[in-house]
């Protein structure tokens, strides 16, 4: 099994992802890709349809990037400003990276979820004259909190790191996920879900489609038509996805492989008028034949 | 199994099994502790099997094979492939149980956790005087092919007094120092 791995990894560093018929081009050779979603492919430049990032030509094999955190003050206090700060380096030399390409409007998205899925925060730390990125913030209450930095370094491909942050006191109860599909009323919208299957697989795709009310009005939101994050109950899956199908109009579709049998967290984002809605759903997933 | 042919018929398998993290056989959940013999599969690399078994697991193409010196190479480097799992006693390493407190301050550079229950799932985490907890390892259905080092990217230093807990019982964690402690 282990050289089965080995053999596969190899196997698709190979690049043999499926690629669409050609295309009338310039260079009928030449294929992009988007950074983000590879499976998006053309042979003629442009735009991924999903994320509206550019494709490109010559895409690098893809490479872990080292992200470091550092919390001020030490040790960070519930309730208490706290500073993060976000070092980016080579995995080769560990030399500092401080060159970083733009992604969805932004050159860094952090997302930061509490251990009981109450907190969820999607934002922006600024990159500093230091090279650093640097994002000010309270950690409301005592616990562990998933830190998901996502971010592109020049000449290598996007990166999307978790790292924790323990902030010391009593932590919070274990929660416990059931279905929650109920429609949610945010600042300027109704959001209902579906999903197909009704029940989702781990491991296979689901089809969640959102439904937007009223179906007038809606932006993209940093360049996507929605941003959705997704967490297991335990914090140690983080999925970053965008829609697969959206148009502007009311229905958003996204396409989720949940990895394990696990209640998970949904968090999905969509601007309508210049105002970001922001609704969490929760989706129990089962194994195949359980 | 280094042919296409023969991994085929396991590419479902191979996603659940990757989907599940118990391959490649690493143990330990991203981003709790950060390791330089880190063997986890990133998003990326997760998302791009998970594409590649969903889109009918084509064939690659045979110009993009690495060499067999080079495939050779990546098998050495390779945890399960080239290395002992058990370390040789380092001098001044430290074998723990339970919750335990530093007496001396330690440079720490890795843990060797040791009869840990298959599927086990447990945090280790130092407690250090001044009120800081440190995320150390991370755990999750454990299993006992799993053995072997986790060795920080850069060590972590410990001051006298620091509490390393979260070991579960009938389990130990052998502490590796960084060079002289």
């Amino acid at each position: 099994m282990r050289a089965t791995l080995l053999a596969l990894i190899v196997a698709l560093i190979a690049g043999q992802a499926p690629v669409p018929a050609p295309l009338p081009s310039q260079n009928p050779n030449e294929v992009y890709i988007c950074p983000m979603d590879p499976d998006v492919r053309s042979h003629n430049p442009g735009k991924c349809a999903r994320c509206g990032m550019a494709l490109v030509a010559g895409l690098p094999d893809p490479v872990e990037y080292h992200l470091d955190l550092n919390v001020k003050p030490r040790p960070v206090r519930p309730g208490q400003p706290a500073s993060l700060e976000f070092t980016v380096q080579d995995p080769w030399k560990n030399r500092p990276v401080t060159t970083f390409q733009v992604i969805h409007e932004k050159l860094f998205h952090m997302f930061v979820v509490s251990q009981d899925l109450e907190v969820f925060v999607h934002n922006h730390p600024t990159l500093g004259s230091d090279g650093k990125f640097h994002y000010d913030y309270v950690f409301p209450k005592a616990g562990m909190y998933r830190v998901l930095g996502d971010f592109y370094p020049d000449g290598a491909t996007p990166q999307l790191i978790a790292k924790t942050v323990l902030v010391p006191g009593a932590a919070p109860k274990p929660v416990a996920l059931t279905r929650d599909y109920s429609p949610k009323d945010t600042e300027n919208l109704t959001i209902e879900l579906e999903t197909e299957p009704a029940q989702p697989i781990s491991g296979s795709e689901t089809r969640m489609v959102f439904r937007l009310k009223p179906d007038d009005g809606m932006e993209k939101y940093l360049g996507a038509w929605g941003h959705m994050l997704v967490a297991s109950v335990d914090l140690i899956d983080m999925v970053h996805e965008h829609p697969f199908i959206a148009d502007g109009g009311p229905q958003v579709q996204f396409n989720v492989v949940f990895p394990r049998a696990k209640p998970y967290r949904v968090w999905v984002q969509f601007q309508r008028r210049g105002v970001v809605n922001t609704a969490h759903f929760d989706v129990v997933v089962k194994e195949l034949g359980k | 199994m280094t042919e296409y042919q023969a991994t085929f018929p396991w590419r479902t398998a191979i996603k659940e099994e990757v989907l599940e993290r118990r391959m490649p056989p690493w143990g330990a959940v991203k981003g709790f502790g950060d390791f330089r013999n880190d063997q986890a599969l990133t998003p990326e690399q997760l998302e791009l099997i998970v594409s590649w078994a969903k889109g009918g697991s084509p064939e690659g193409d045979v110009k993009d094979v690495p060499a067999k010196d080079k495939l050779d190479e990546m098998m050495k480097e390779s945890l399960w492939f080239g290395s002992s799992v058990k370390p040789a006693r380092v001098p001044g390493e430290l074998v723990v149980k339970g919750d335990f407190k530093l007496t001396r301050r330690f440079l720490l550079d890795g843990l060797f956790p040791q009869n840990v229950p298959a599927g086990g799932s447990f945090q280790i985490i130092a407690e250090l005087p001044d009120g800081r907890v440190e995320p150390l390892l991370w755990l999750d259905g454990y299993r006992p092919e799993f053995t072997h080092s986790f060795l920080f990217r850069t060590p972590i230093d410990l001051p006298a007094g620091t509490v390393i807990s979260g070991i579960p019982p009938g389990s130990s964690v052998t502490l590796l120092p960084a060079g002289k402690n």
